[in-house]
């Protein structure tokens, strides 16, 4: 499925895998499990980077501490107005978790600021949505809303900080 | 007032912009009607019936008069010449077409207001006292913290699709008009220390079909700790909150299901979590919106009055000015002022319509009778905030003349109702009609002889008409496709909340009337001197009222 890292189309580096696919898997690649199949993760090879794909209902508090090397939390989206990915991703920055946090679902472009401003860095959506909302329209929004109110993630310095920085240059 | 900088008109043309965008992928099917629907709605865009209708943002009540000659344009432009204030503070526009809306949002960005967050399952406009800043009572302005909220939740990234809507209203007085204990948080400034302002948080109140009165999760909490703790409030809301069933999907039934215990644990478990810095700098920027609304009253404290000696013509006059001030004007914080409520409730029209030519008339008079400052009331009425007592005999002689003059505030006809079944997709009844014919059923002098009396009319059970706090409320059934209504007392918003008892069956619009006669018989009958109707309805309980139904009935 199409992947949006940065406003671009990205390719994905990663690759599913669930127990008794016959899908063959490439060494290369690193593996994104569903969170329900962790169980077989026991004989994962503690040097092994990977990444776990959990639906929007999961307790992401549980996840902690993670292991060093999950490098990818994909927060599955149960529809586009599902919120609860947007407070996930929040708590698990909140907790410092340094790799990508990945929204699947099917998402649309409108959203893209609010999932960057929740620490958001990925958004992997259906062919049938991208194919009617190109990517262009996804890098537009990374212009729009220059400023906003609240503080976020993703870089941007809240407007009353602004105000105060204004107001000590004065 | 507020007065915006560049930082909040940039973001308001910005959301112009966008709209603009989404419309036309709408238009042109890229984006589907389903994704549409919650970008139109936290816009304020709703499909109606008839047509598309948008509800205006009028932050915590409070209105310029340039800003209301603005929305009278676009009364005239767009909708048919009308506007409707609400019972949020806000004011709804029909008969729009979806091409037109970008063109009247542009135009509401002109004078500094936007459609955001007025619908939507998201934190939608906030609500305040309507005599927020110069009642009498107040222990302090609660318009600096509505603003100051109005700006964390506008576009908050992490509450843009909640499980529901979700309504904030604030209020600065002991004698809550905001009604905090029926809204999903209310925040209530009880004090102050060395810190700052004091809060209490009321969570979980709400009308709709489960009337529910808010309880309080936190007392005192202080100003550097309110954003935080509502950060947290949200997220567990959030996250926890029922999404598998609408009706059952609002902040109450969560504080239910789990208990308040349960709740306030989870939010401080949250608390702890949240990264404190993140909120450093913002109780500063409270200060800043505190020095704009203190600037602009100390402003007003000089503005020129016309300091006439007009004294009534006729002793006719005399009673009929007496009886308004009376009953409309409302002590001001300054022994100089009255704050002069203007209620939109005329006899044969809709409660809270307004029309294009009305709207600049008050305006023109809020320019010179109140320093060009309006409020809106969630009871659907105007005020004047800014009134001076050496002026009131002119101002009233000016409403008086175009039928604004009656004292009618809090009185039989000062009635809430709900758009109902002409405008509503949802509704089982029509309201407005029947609030016409009540407001043609008691004349001027037989509402002053009832006195303070609330009626509230819904249309349905979602009960945008508060019929769950009318001192009488009037609740519309649908039954083998005919229209009825159920009638309900001794429901209040504000004094002391409660929530209304249900008397008898549901009866037909002509047995309204009836039923109503029977009640104020009841209540004329039973009244002690000088007792308001909720004060007796307390005092004798809901069954001298039933048994009074039911003999007339056999």
């Amino acid at each position: 499925m199409p992947l949006i890292i940065n406003g671009s189309c990205s390719e994905d580096q990663w690759q599913r895998t669930r127990p008794g696919d016959n899908v063959e898997v490439s060494a290369e690649r690193p593996r994104l499990y569903q969170l329900d199949d962790m169980t077989e993760l026991s004989t994962l090879d503690a040097s092994e980077t990977f990444g776990i794909d959990i639906e929007s209902t999961v307790d992401v508090q549980a996840l902690t501490p993670w292991p060093a090397n999950l490098n990818l939390i994909a927060i599955r989206f149960l529809s586009p107005t599902d919120g609860r990915g947007f407070s996930l991703a929040r708590q698990l920055r909140e907790a410092g978790f340094p790799g990508q946090v990945r929204a699947v679902g099917e998402l649309i472009p409108d959203q893209y600021a609010q999932l960057l401003a929740c620490g958001f860095d990925a958004v992997e959506i259906p062919s049938h949505v991208s194919e009617r909302l190109p990517y262009y329209l996804w890098r537009r929004e990374l212009e729009r809303f220059p400023a906003r109110y609240q503080p976020a993630l993703g870089g941007s310095t809240p407007i009353f900080m602004r105000r105060t920085q204004r107001r000590s240059a004065a | 007032m507020y007065f915006y900088d560049e930082f909040d008109r940039a973001l308001v043309h910005e959301r112009v912009a966008q709209f603009r965008d989404q419309v036309e992928r709408r238009l042109q099917d890229r984006l589907t009607d389903e994704e549409f629907a919650p970008l139109r709605l936290q816009n304020g865009l709703y499909l109606q019936r008839h047509a598309y209708m948008l509800r205006v943002a009028i932050p915590y009540g409070t209105l310029s008069s340039t800003q209301l000659r603005a929305l009278a344009d676009i009364a005239d432009r767009f909708d048919r010449g009308f506007g409707h204030f609400t019972t949020r503070q806000n004011i709804q526009f029909n008969w729009l077409k979806l091409e037109q809306v970008p063109e009247l949002l542009a135009a509401l960005a002109e004078v500094d207001m936007h459609a955001i967050q007025t619908s939507g399952n998201c934190i939608r406009n906030i609500t305040a006292d309507p005599f927020a800043g110069v009642a009498d009572d107040e222990i302090a302005d609660p318009r600096p913290v509505a603003e100051w909220l109005r700006q964390w939740s506008t576009f908050h990234p992490e509450f843009a699709h909640l499980p529901r809507k979700f309504k904030l209203a604030v209020t600065g007085s002991p004698q809550d008009r905001a009604a905090v204990f029926f809204h999903d948080i209310g925040i209530q400034i009880t004090g102050s220390d060395t810190s700052g302002l004091l809060y209490d948080i009321i969570v979980g109140g709400g009308q709709g079909r489960t009337p529910v009165i808010g309880k309080t999760i936190r007392s005192a909490i202080r100003e550097q700790d309110l954003l935080p703790y509502l950060t947290a409030m949200l997220r567990v809301y959030n996250l926890h909150g029922r999404r598998d069933n609408k009706y059952k999907a609002r902040i109450k039934i969560l504080v239910r299901e789990i208990g308040l215990d349960a709740y306030r644990d989870q939010v401080e478990a949250e608390l702890a979590r949240l990264p404190a810095q993140e909120f450093v700098g913002a109780v500063d920027e409270l200060g800043r919106i505190r020095d704009i609304f203190n600037n602009h009253l100390t402003q007003l404290g000089t503005v020129h009055r016309l300091d006439s000696v007009a004294t009534p013509n006729t002793p006719h006059e005399t009673t009929r000015f007496e009886a308004w001030q009376a009953q409309n004007c409302i002590n001001h914080a300054s022994d100089h002022k009255r704050i002069v409520v203007v209620p939109l409730k005329r006899r044969g029209h809709p409660p809270g319509d307004i029309s294009a030519d009305e709207m600049r008339w008050l305006s023109d008079i809020a320019d010179r009778y109140s320093s060009g400052e309006l409020r809106v009331t969630h009871e659907q009425n105007l005020v004047l905030p800014h009134a001076a007592k050496s002026d009131l005999l002119l101002l009233w002689r000016e409403l008086d003349q175009r039928g604004f003059g009656a004292p009618g505030f809090q009185l039989v006809n000062d009635m809430i109702a709900c758009p109902g079944l002409d405008y509503c997709n949802l509704a089982n009844a029509r309201s407005i009609p029947l609030a016409q014919s009540i407001s043609n059923h008691f004349d001027e002098h037989a509402a002053q002889d009832i006195g303070e009396l609330s009626i509230k009319i819904s249309g349905c059970v979602n009960a945008c008409g508060h019929h769950h706090a009318g001192h009488i409320g009037i609740l519309g059934v649908e039954k083998k496709g005919q229209e009825f209504y159920q009638l309900t007392l001794g429901g209040e918003a504000n004094k002391s909340p409660a929530i209304g008892s249900r008397l008898g069956r549901a009866v037909t619009a002509d047995e309204v009337l009836t039923q109503l006669d029977t009640l104020v018989e009841c209540y004329r009958h039973n009244r002690a001197e000088d007792e308001s109707f909720i004060d007796t309805v307390n005092r004798i309980g809901v069954d001298p009222f039933k048994e009074a139904l039911d003999a007339a009935h056999h």
